[in-house]
């Protein structure tokens, strides 16, 4: 009785930590209980160091406060891919995929992948760049092979939006925003993966269609 | 009071002829473990908790009605009392996240957190509402799903359960196979849950989520127990208290296995102690008790009793030592009236066969033997593997008169001797001797 | 002793599984022939933050972007005219019907030929970088009508830039706090 009342507690335990992180509306993930694969922002821009090459930043697990950012990790079994429609059709013809292993990340590609939607595979036999995972606190440790560029690590949120305020007004309690507004993720880091590759990579359509997805193994 | 001297030391001898029988080879090693016995650790995992409540007090000063940042305050209270014990900061994390639902209705993520909260507090009734509420939004319905499946489970209610478990998917998955594994435990197959745990496991040691990896560690150890393999039960307690030097849940396991395996009662006293410096909860009472009672030290036994009954009976604690309370008052401390009253506010929260069996067993004690067996014929047999209630589904068939039946029950009782501890395992071999 | 026995059997077991895949990590490709399934996506900022309904969320975040136009367009016109019943046309000229289906399929447009920004006055949807105030775009977009001067309570949440400044060099994000 003691033991397994205890295992009974604990568990309920166990679904505390699942309901709770869940306070970033831009998270917005599907059901999912471990919050290690919630993407929280999604950015692609031209680099500002060489506008030769392009940067797509992935941001997951939102709202770390410094001590919590001290000792998130990526989650291994999460794959955080950057899917790229060079054809109009919306259906990624190259991905860039971001894996974890062992306090290093590697990421394969620009690659065409064999399977496409909501299943994946590692890429494994296109091109791999690595980098150990950055440590907080220490200075960016950053891989570099074939003119592409890769980090992982804790790093400052860099969105800023007054959540609270447009939530506000979506429940009929404020007319409008404040002026000045307050900046909801002010403060608060993210676990980032940023990828720089050669534009040339990329194909030869004057735009793409982009979009971050992240796949768990199953 | 002759005749409990005489029954205790009739006792003491049949035990004195058992061990001499059966030495078994002692498990624990202090060395293994004694590092983790400092309360260094627990201060060391309480400032981290400290400065993340800290954080997040000092955004809300600047930001006063921001639900953003109550909902993370509210997640650092819960962790404040998982770690400490501090009951209070449970209540003050349900409060604030009441009045964010208030403020923001509907909201998935809040519905989610209080019926975690009320899960903690051993609400059912209102966690079950909570989530039921939360799953019809529709938003994260996988993660609701779950979280109503461990409030069913919880319930008793293994019908709704399954039904809700099989139209999900992604059953590869940790969130997915610690349910399952539940399932599995709940229904009594325990060596398919196990294996379960055990993939759930080899997951989470891939999760980057220190929680997570001793969350796994540490109950997968209390299943090697239950399933008799207790050195592996040890060694994983100790995996455990590596990845987590303040897993204090790991530590009360290795007492457990001081006093239930080795019968090494000082050591255990000596862990048990340790945990009460750092952790005052009334838990480990009751574990003082039970060795008190073996060691034949039935004043210090009663007053360890009284103490638990003390502590657990704050009201503060809300559910949460009910069954506990219940199981004491009926069998330890003649107060079957108070015990009943107990069990039936206990089966109307959690109608799980368990707590049925707790109703029929105070029903018993109280003299009333054939309502306890309408009881146990009802909502116990056959539908639970959980050995305190299947041992007292032994007594009561006995009681009654069912003497094959019984012996039967008994035995299978007499087979988690270890999950029910040395003085448990005592009774049985006595109530079969009767026979 | 049966039960010592079976235990440190195990125990063996264990271990040896321990080297054996110690030893399949050093020789192979830990990722290779995987097989994952998606959990999460996500295009444009905010997107499902304002445009899809709670019951929808689930459904919209494992949509895959070539199906979300058909499906989605026709509701995030409906969310749209919830949020501004008084919506005529936006300040890039789109009626409820275009803006909502050009936002239905959740993917973020980068130019690879001129400047990336989600909205510069000039550039639009070409990108998103860093420093671009997104939220406020979107919302002039929804409530600030043909000329953007529309619902001006609306159209700006007054958090216009990040609270520390990005980096000029690789990984641009500002180290954590």
């Amino acid at each position: 009785m003691k033991k397994k009342n205890l295992l009974l507690t604990a568990i309920a335990i166990l679904s505390a930590s699942i309901g709770i992180v869940w306070a970033a509306d831009h998270i917005d993930a599907p059901g999912v209980a471990n919050t290690s694969s919630d993407i929280t922002d999604f950015y692609a821009f031209q680099s500002p160091e060489n506008s030769d090459n392009m940067v797509f930043v992935v941001n997951t697990q939102g709202l770390l406060d410094p001590t919590a950012s001290a000792t998130a990790a990526f989650d291994e079994n999460v794959m955080i891919q950057v899917n790229i429609d060079n054809t109009g059709d919306n259906v990624e013809d190259l991905v860039i995929q971001a894996v974890f292993n062992d306090g290093k990340m590697s990421v394969y590609g620009p690659a065409k992948p064999s399977v496409t939607g909501k299943t994946g595979k590692v890429e494994t036999d296109a091109t791999v760049t690595t980098a150990n995972i950055s440590k907080y606190g220490s200075a960016a440790t950053i891989g570099n092979k074939n003119g592409i560029k890769v980090f992982a690590g804790p790093r400052d949120d860099p969105f800023f939006f007054d959540l609270v305020a447009y939530q506000n007004v979506l429940a009929g309690t404020a007319s409008g925003f404040n002026n000045p507004g307050s900046d909801t993720f002010a403060g608060t880091n993210v676990m980032a993966v940023v990828v720089e590759v050669p534009k040339s990579m990329l194909g030869s359509a004057a735009t793409l269609n982009t979009w971050a997805v992240t796949k768990r193994k199953v | 009071m002759k005749k409990i001297a005489i029954i205790a030391i009739a006792l003491l001898a049949i035990f004195g002829v058992y061990s001499l029988f059966n030495q078994q080879k002692p498990i624990i090693r202090t060395a293994d473990y004694s590092a983790y016995m400092t309360p260094d650790h627990l201060q060391k995992a309480e400032k981290a908790v400290a400065e993340h409540i800290s954080f997040w007090e000092k955004k809300l000063d600047e930001q006063p009605e921001n639900f953003v940042y109550q909902s993370k305050l509210a997640s650092q209270y819960s962790a404040w009392f998982k770690l400490t014990g501090e009951v209070e900061k449970l209540y003050q994390a349900d409060s604030i996240l009441q009045l964010v639902n208030e403020r923001y209705p509907n909201r998935v993520g809040t519905l989610q957190a209080l019926s975690a909260n009320a899960i903690t507090r051993h609400s059912f009734a209102e966690a079950e509402g909570l989530m039921r509420q939360a799953l019809a939004l529709g938003e994260r319905k996988h993660a609701s799903s779950l979280m109503l499946t461990d409030v069913l489970l919880e319930r008793g209610n293994f019908t709704d359960a399954s039904i809700l478990m099989r139209d999900l998917d992604a059953r590869s998955q940790f969130d997915y196979l610690i349910r399952e594994m539940k399932m599995l435990d709940q229904t009594g197959h325990l060596p398919e849950a196990i294996e379960k745990m055990e993939n759930a496991l080899a997951l989470a040691r891939k999760s980057g989520s220190k929680e997570l990896l001793n969350w796994a560690l540490s109950n997968l150890a209390d299943m090697y127990g239950h399933d008799g393999r207790i050195q592996l039960s040890y060694d994983t307690y100790l995996e455990a208290l590596a990845n987590n030097p303040a897993d204090l849940h790991s530590l009360k396991g290795i007492a457990w296995v001081a006093f239930s395996h080795d019968h090494n009662t000082a050591e255990a006293r000596r862990i048990l102690g340790f945990l009460q410096t750092v952790h005052p909860v009334p838990d480990y009472d009751l574990l003082l008790s039970d060795i008190a009672a073996f060691e034949n030290k039935p004043d210090e036994a009663m007053a360890y009793r009284q103490s638990f009954i003390a502590k657990a009976s704050n009201p503060a604690y809300g559910n949460m030592y009910k069954a506990y309370l219940c199981n004491l008052k009926a069998s330890k401390m003649g107060q079957a009236d108070e015990a009943c009253t107990i069990a039936e506010h206990e089966v109307a929260e959690r109608p799980h066969p368990m707590s049925y069996g707790l109703l029929a067993w105070a029903e018993y004690q109280k003299g009333d033997k054939a309502a306890a067996l309408d009881i146990i014929e009802k909502h116990v047999m056959n539908q639970t593997q959980e050995p305190k209630a299947i041992y007292h589904t032994g007594v009561i068939l006995a009681g009654n008169g069912h003497k094959k039946e019984a012996k039967k029950y008994l035995e299978e009782a007499l087979g988690a001797s270890f999950e029910l501890g040395p003085v448990a395992a005592m009774e049985i071999k006595e109530d079969l001797k009767r026979l | 002793m049966k039960n010592i026995f079976r235990a440190s059997a195990l125990l063996l077991l264990a271990v040896s599984a321990l080297f054996a895949s110690c030893k399949k990590d050093d020789d192979s490709n830990p990722f290779k022939d995987n097989t994952y399934q998606q959990e999460d996506q996500m295009g444009r900022p905010a997107i499902n933050t304002v445009f899809v309904t709670t019951a929808d969320k689930d459904d919209f975040n494992t949509t895959i972007p070539s199906a979300m136009g058909s499906k989605y367009a026709s509701k995030f016109q409906t969310q749209l005219m919830a949020l501004n019943a008084g919506y005529t046309t936006n300040a890039l000229g789109m009626d409820a019907a275009t803006f909502s289906g050009a936002l239905a399929t959740d993917v973020l447009n980068v130019a690879t030929d001129k400047k990336t920004t989600f909205f510069d006055g000039t550039n639009v949807l070409t990108g998103r970088a860093l420093a671009d105030d997104v939220i406020s775009v979107e919302l002039l977009l929804i409530f600030g009508g043909p000329d953007g001067t529309a619902n001006p309570a609306l159209t700006d949440d007054h958090v216009d830039a990040n609270d520390v400044p990005f980096l000029s060099t690789f990984p641009y994000l500002a180290a954590a706090h």
